[in-house]
């Protein structure tokens, strides 16, 4: 299994309501319980995860993004900001 | 658990996918020269409610600071930021300005749904909320300034003298240190758990509009 599915299951998981509260108490238990390989998620991404609220996951869930972890040196040369 | 500035940039960078699409598609414009002057009116739209809406949040935390800890701790660094972003909008006018585009076309353009949402919200959290909000949203427009090679890049490539890029050489001088500034005064509030999450739907629906924003500049300047 690759990094692409193991994100697919997390979000599928994430967009599930019930889900995304066990999620939430117990998240280890919860990707386990999905068959999601955790030690296959870009590192960072299930720390910062875990330190969201209920309400927080769900706005990741709605938003509908590829999840990802911190962004590289490389990625953080190609920002468009709008600085204010 | 990470400090509050850590995990509130882990959480930006969680959605921030599409906003990196969005600037890679931009850059890699084949007449990135034409959505150079649509970026920066878009940014003007953004820019010119900085300073009201930082106001708004200041008058907020005041009133709520004899009760609230964290709005007391507020109130010094936006009374600061105001003073350090006044005057920005008129960078921007004087750039455009120097690309040809007068003061009064980049006022009379209608600003997006897009915009309007981006800052629209802010006004909502900071009113019928609390005034840290805004910190998410700051912590967004602050915390990932322009590398300087995007803008030699972005000169060679448009074509257009140096002086037309004041205000993102500005920015990427300044931000660097309002970033660590932000990141400190985050450090120290005695956020709830509530307002720990505030900080993260702001920061992280800022990532979207502003994803969103650079998509409606590609599709200006292809109409």
């Amino acid at each position: 299994m690759g990094v692409d599915q193991e994100l697919v299951k997390l979000s599928a998981l994430l967009a599930d309501v019930n889900k995304r509260k066990a999620f939430n108490l117990n998240a280890e238990q919860t990707m386990k319980q999905e068959n999601i390989d955790a030690s296959m998620i870009p590192a960072g991404l299930i720390d910062v995860l875990k330190g969201l609220s209920l309400s927080e996951l769900g706005t990741v869930s709605s938003a509908n993004v590829r999840l990802r972890g911190k962004l590289t040196a490389a990625e953080l040369l190609q920002i468009v900001q709008f600085p204010v | 658990m990470p400090e509050t500035s850590k995990l509130l940039h882990g959480k930006i960078e969680l959605v921030s996918g599409p906003f990196l699409d969005a600037s890679r598609r931009f850059l890699a414009h084949p007449n990135v020269a034409a959505l150079y002057p649509e970026y920066l009116i878009t940014l003007h739209c953004i820019v010119r409610s900085s300073v009201p809406v930082m106001q708004a949040a200041l008058d907020r935390a005041e009133a709520m600071a004899d009760s609230d800890p964290v709005a007391e701790g507020l109130t010094a660094y936006l009374e600061r930021h105001i003073d350090e972003e006044r005057g920005h909008d008129r960078w921007l006018l004087e750039d455009l300005e120097r690309l040809g585009v007068p003061p009064g076309a980049v006022l009379a353009r209608v600003p997006s749904p897009a915009v309007a949402a981006l800052v629209g919200s802010q006004y909502y959290w900071v009113l019928h909320y609390h005034p840290v909000a805004l910190l998410g949203y700051l912590a967004v427009a602050e915390g990932y300034p322009a590398a300087p090679s995007l803008i030699e890049d972005l000169i060679s490539r448009t074509g257009y003298p140096r002086e037309c890029f004041r205000m993102l050489a500005e920015h990427a001088e300044l931000d660097p240190h309002h970033r660590d500034e932000l990141d400190q005064l985050l450090d120290s509030l005695p956020l709830t758990e509530d307002l720990e999450t505030l900080l993260g739907l702001s920061a992280m629906s800022t990532v979207g509009f502003m994803a969103h924003c650079i998509r409606e500049v590609l599709e200006a300047a292809a109409s």
